[in-house]
């Protein structure tokens, strides 16, 4: 365009005509940029994909393997799994899928039948020295804010006593071999637990959860979500800290870590 | 309704029992009116055997069932819902006065609860007590001075040390204690009536009140200290214990968290993580609802004294004979059993012990003998203290000496 053109538009008449518009324009514009912030942080939060998540476990030093055909896995089967090592502790990490409810579409001629609800769940495991025999710690249930679950279908009872009484009155540990709850359950472990921020993120399961859990050669957690790092590395480290507080027999020795690999941001 | 009612066993309105001998011991009156069996009971007790009762206790009253003379223990009751008694301190006014000039008997419902109940109290023409707390209930007896003097005894020693829960009851509503110049005392509420409100003008004649003694005094102790050393509740050994009685042998069952008293063995598994169910023909308290435990010795006992109740099914008699001699003192919010046994002093020591284990390690569950207790039971809950968690002192309202025996025939050994 010709700059001489534009020196000869009535640039004053005009900006004094489009200016009841210019609030309008900026709130549109706004508009724009929170709904491309929005899409941009659901799309994050919701869809994970798998080329990003290997690409970011990758940069850790951690293998990522994606299962082909991860939609239509039976409820409870492994879909993608990561597993490495941090903090000279071997680690596996897999994500499932549980059932969680029921929505029906009553005024829905199309869908009658209405949906199952999936929730996603991801268990970070450890190995431990030896095998151990099966121990849950998870939350009691308060009785305050449920009290019908608590006293009517009892989900508190049939746990072991540690005899430390504040842990006692705000855990339950679940395990049918008394001697490994004396030898595991000191006040060390349970000062710990009480005491750390995330403990509570792990042994609350008023949902799909099963808490904190010791089977066979592991030591497990569970939380709700994707297989992200952001939610596995903080899960590993709450569980390699929990490892310097049980009994020294249990833990494993100690491994290098890979290295990272080349060329990752 | 009336002419279904079946014969009383005993003259409704005597005052029998301990009273006035032991004067703090429960007074028992028994009344006309209708037993309720559960459907599951009626095979094994028939409402003939069953007979409505008054019975007024240190800090509360109910309406309870007595067979042969006994009273039969009331039921647990739901989640939620209180025990089937009333706590003095809620009681408004216990007049003496006679009822007369009714064509039909005043009747009364007094309690909704589990288990055999009573579901309709009579009240005919004649001398009987009124009773007010938000509803009337007349208690017909043939001695009503003399309860209403008891009762009013009863209420000024609540209104003095607290009882079961006072609390509550003054927390609601405050003018049901006042402050007099020899401390507290217990007053009648706002809006309290003059005459009974469900009776028409003319039907019921007061009489005079007998002037009320002083009421007994409360417990003075610390609980004993904590043991050095808290066995893991799997050490404890559960034992049973066959106690000398004149009528059938009676055991008491020690176990980690509870103690039983039955005819039948009633030994189960250990409780560590869950508990057995407790058999019904058993008498049982769990060890967190005691207070007191105590070795002591009787002396001046009369042969033919003895405790005496039925268990929650009515079929069990537990009967503890007083004796002279060695015996164990037990003292709850809802339980008092004295135990003649020569061996009081180890068993005290031992049930001493497993209390502090039964609070340190206790059930799980909800339902479970502790958190049962000291959800139902405020009272009774372990108190923190800058040393650790302890077992609660004993109410300032707890007896100074066993009810069920006259004053002076208890001697603490410790």
């Amino acid at each position: 365009m010709d700059p001489n053109l534009l020196g000869s538009m009535p640039l004053a008449a005009g900006s004094s005509n489009l200016a009841p518009f210019v609030p309008i324009a900026a709130l549109v514009v706004l508009g724009i940029v929170g709904r491309v912030v929005v899409r941009s942080r659901k799309g994050h939060n919701t869809r994970v994909r798998p080329g990003d998540l290997a690409e970011r476990y990758r940069a850790a030093g951690v293998h990522y393997t994606s299962p082909p055909g991860g939609f239509g896995t039976p409820t409870g089967q492994p879909l993608d799994h990561v597993e490495g090592i941090r903090h000279g502790v071997r680690f596996t990490a897999f994500r499932r899928t549980e059932q969680t409810g029921f929505t029906f579409h009553v005024n829905d001629p199309n869908n009658s039948m209405g949906e199952r609800n999936f929730t996603s769940i991801v268990r970070v495991s450890i190995p431990l020295a030896q095998a151990v025999p099966p121990l849950r710690i998870t939350e009691r249930t308060d009785k305050e804010r449920d009290s019908y679950r608590a006293f009517v279908s009892d989900v508190n009872a049939g746990a072991v006593a540690t005899g430390i009484l504040e842990f006692d009155d705000r855990f339950l540990v679940r395990c049918s071999d008394l001697g490994f709850v004396r030898r595991i359950m000191g006040p060390e472990l349970a000062g710990w637990l009480r005491g750390h921020h995330r403990t509570t993120a792990y042994t609350d399961v008023s949902g799909p959860l099963s808490g904190i859990e010791f089977a066979e050669n592991t030591l497990s957690v569970e939380q709700c979500g994707h297989l992200e790092p952001d939610l596995v590395f903080p899960a590993l480290d709450f569980l390699v800290e929990m490892l310097s507080k049980v009994p020294p027999e249990l833990v494993p020795p100690r491994e290098a870590a890979a290295p990272p690999a080349q060329g990752a941001p | 309704m009336t002419a279904a009612r079946p014969p009383s066993p005993q003259p409704a309105g005597v005052l029998p029992g301990l009273w006035p001998w032991c004067p703090d011991a429960p007074l028992v009156v028994p009344v006309d009116g209708r037993v309720r069996i559960p459907r599951k009971l009626r095979q094994q007790v028939s409402e003939e055997d069953l007979q409505p009762a008054f019975i007024l206790e240190l800090d509360r009253l109910r309406f309870g069932v007595l067979r042969d003379g006994a009273p039969v223990e009331p039921a647990q009751p739901k989640i939620g819902h209180g025990p089937p008694m009333f706590p003095l301190a809620g009681v408004r006014v216990a007049e003496p006065g006679t009822l007369r000039g009714r064509d039909k008997p005043f009747e009364f419902r007094p309690h909704d609860a589990d288990g055999i109940r009573v579901q309709e109290v009579a009240c005919t023409n004649g001398p009987a007590v009124w009773l007010r707390s938000m509803h009337d209930w007349f208690v017909t007896t043939t001695a009503p001075q003399q309860l209403a003097q008891e009762i009013e005894r009863r209420r000024r020693r609540v209104a003095r040390l607290g009882g079961f829960a006072a609390n509550e009851v003054w927390q609601r509503a405050p003018s049901l204690r006042e402050t007099g110049p020899d401390g507290p005392r217990p007053g009648r509420g706002r809006d309290t009536p003059d005459y009974p409100p469900s009776l028409t003008h003319g039907v019921w004649q007061p009489m005079t009140a007998l002037p009320v003694s002083e009421p007994s005094a409360g417990i003075d102790a610390e609980p004993p200290g904590p043991p050095s050393e808290l066995p893991y509740p799997e050490r404890l050994r559960d034992y049973e214990i066959v106690l000398r009685s004149s009528g059938p042998p009676l055991r008491l069952t020690v176990t980690a968290r509870r103690l039983l008293l039955s005819q039948d063995p009633v030994l189960g598994e250990p409780s560590v993580v869950t508990e057995p169910p407790v058999p019904p023909s058993a008498a049982t308290v769990p060890l967190a609802a005691l207070h007191v435990v105590r070795a002591g010795r009787l002396t001046g006992m009369s042969p033919r004294l003895a405790q005496r109740w039925f268990t929650q099914d009515a079929r069990s008699e537990i009967r503890l004979d007083r004796v002279d001699g060695p015996a164990l003192w037990l003292w709850g919010p809802m339980t008092e059993w004295l135990i003649c046994t020569p061996d009081a002093a180890d068993l005290a020591a031992d049930i001493r012990l497993r209390q502090w284990v039964s609070m340190r390690y206790p059930i799980s569950s909800d339902l479970g003998p502790e958190r049962r207790t000291w959800y139902d039971l405020p009272m009774t809950r372990p108190v923190d203290t800058g040393e650790g968690r302890t077992l609660p002192p004993p109410p300032a309202y707890a007896p100074a000496s066993p009810t069920v025996v006259p004053p002076g025939a208890w001697q603490p050994l410790d």
